[in-house]
């Protein structure tokens, strides 16, 4: 994540939200609720990964 | 060894970014090592400017996530204004992903871009949209206007037409033959499953447009069986997607019929991850005597 550019991080808001950057200032609250349940998420993947790698 | 060929237009990976997954598809170019990835597609682009779908429109699902998002992108005029120059620079193919709500939308788009100096070596058409003009039902549950509409396109550019199928259908094998007979060179396999999530807690739905497309990890047995079913009945490669996350599921897709494959849903989680999995599926080919992608493609058959 560390590597990621700017360009890529405004995509990535502008694919969870409509209107981007700003919807995320405007809700911050959901906003961090949302990468809250994303890092979440990102822990269960990388389990489903671990798994199929011990297949 | 990993290179494939369809029509006239060389890939020298089997492994794609799946449309969106990437953005446009410059935004990863800095920290994504290309040049193993045999192209790049583009977010669907449509003639107008999209906002896309109310949020919340993705939803992390245990092995995989739901996502609504609603081809929110620039339109054709900006993409081709400010995104198109970019992309010709890429280390890698790409190919541009169109999607419309009307035949003539579609045509417009592919019009538009192809009399730009895009060095895209082809078109994914997204049929997975709503046909506005008959009420709605998406253009790619239907094998006349699937026929219909790759035909059309097929005489408005001679870049390769892929034709992108949904899985929600009861026979996709006939669509695919639709989209053969109308023209296209290639078949990708599949687009998203339909599904819905709801809070137990308070019955609310967890996306703004209640369903949503289902992708991931578990998925992939849905759409092994998908592209199993297609590689009987059609002539034309098969870019084999659905849960892929790492080089066994590629083998395992291509065992089944794909000749490629695209990998979507595990650049949400690492858009890095793509590029090794290039590098492990040429140490697999190698350990298990495979001189060529041709002696696995449909090999199960």
């Amino acid at each position: 994540m560390k590597a990621w550019s700017i360009d890529y991080v405004r995509w990535r808001l502008e694919t969870a939200y409509p209107g981007g950057l700003k919807y995320a200032v405007k809700h911050p609250i959901k906003f961090l609720i949302d990468g809250w349940n994303f890092l979440i998420w990102c822990e269960k993947i990388d389990l489903e990964l671990a798994d199929r790698g011990e297949e | 060894m990993l290179d494939f060929m369809i029509r006239d237009v060389r890939f020298f990976s089997p492994i794609i970014a799946a449309s969106g997954t990437f953005g446009y598809g410059d935004e990863v170019q800095e920290f994504v090592d290309l040049s193993k990835i045999g192209s790049v597609i583009t977010k669907s682009i449509t003639l107008e400017p999209r906002e896309g779908n109310p949020s919340p429109r993705i939803h992390e699902s245990n092995s995989g996530m739901i996502n609504s998002i609603g081809l929110a992108n620039m339109g054709v005029d900006s993409f081709c204004d400010t995104k198109l120059d970019s992309l010709n620079k890429l280390k890698t193919n790409f190919i541009v992903s169109v999607a419309g709500s009307s035949l003539d939308e579609y045509a417009q788009v592919i019009e538009q871009i192809d009399k730009t100096d895009g060095k895209h070596v082809g078109y994914e058409v997204n049929i997975s949209c709503p046909n506005v003009k008959e009420g709605g039902i998406e253009f790619g549950v239907n094998k006349d206007v699937t026929f219909k509409l790759t035909s059309r396109l097929r005489k408005l550019t001679d870049k390769l037409l892929i034709i992108k199928l949904t899985p929600n259908v009861t026979n996709i094998a006939e669509i695919a033959q639709a989209a053969e007979s109308g023209g296209a060179d290639a078949v990708s396999a599949v687009n998203t499953f339909q599904g819905l999530a709801i809070s137990h807690k308070t019955g609310k739905m967890l996306l703004s447009t209640k369903f949503g497309g289902i992708s991931g990890p578990g998925i992939k047995p849905l759409a092994l069986a998908k592209v199993h079913k297609i590689y009987e009945q059609i002539n034309i490669p098969i870019l084999g997607m659905g849960g892929i996350v790492n080089c066994t599921d590629v083998v395992e897709f291509l065992r089944v019929g794909a000749s490629m494959v695209q990998i979507g849903t595990l650049n949400y989680r690492n858009p890095s991850l793509i590029s090794t999995i290039h590098d492990e599926l040429h140490s697999i080919m190698i350990k298990n005597k495979f001189s060529k992608l041709s002696d696995l493609i449909g090999a199960y058959h």
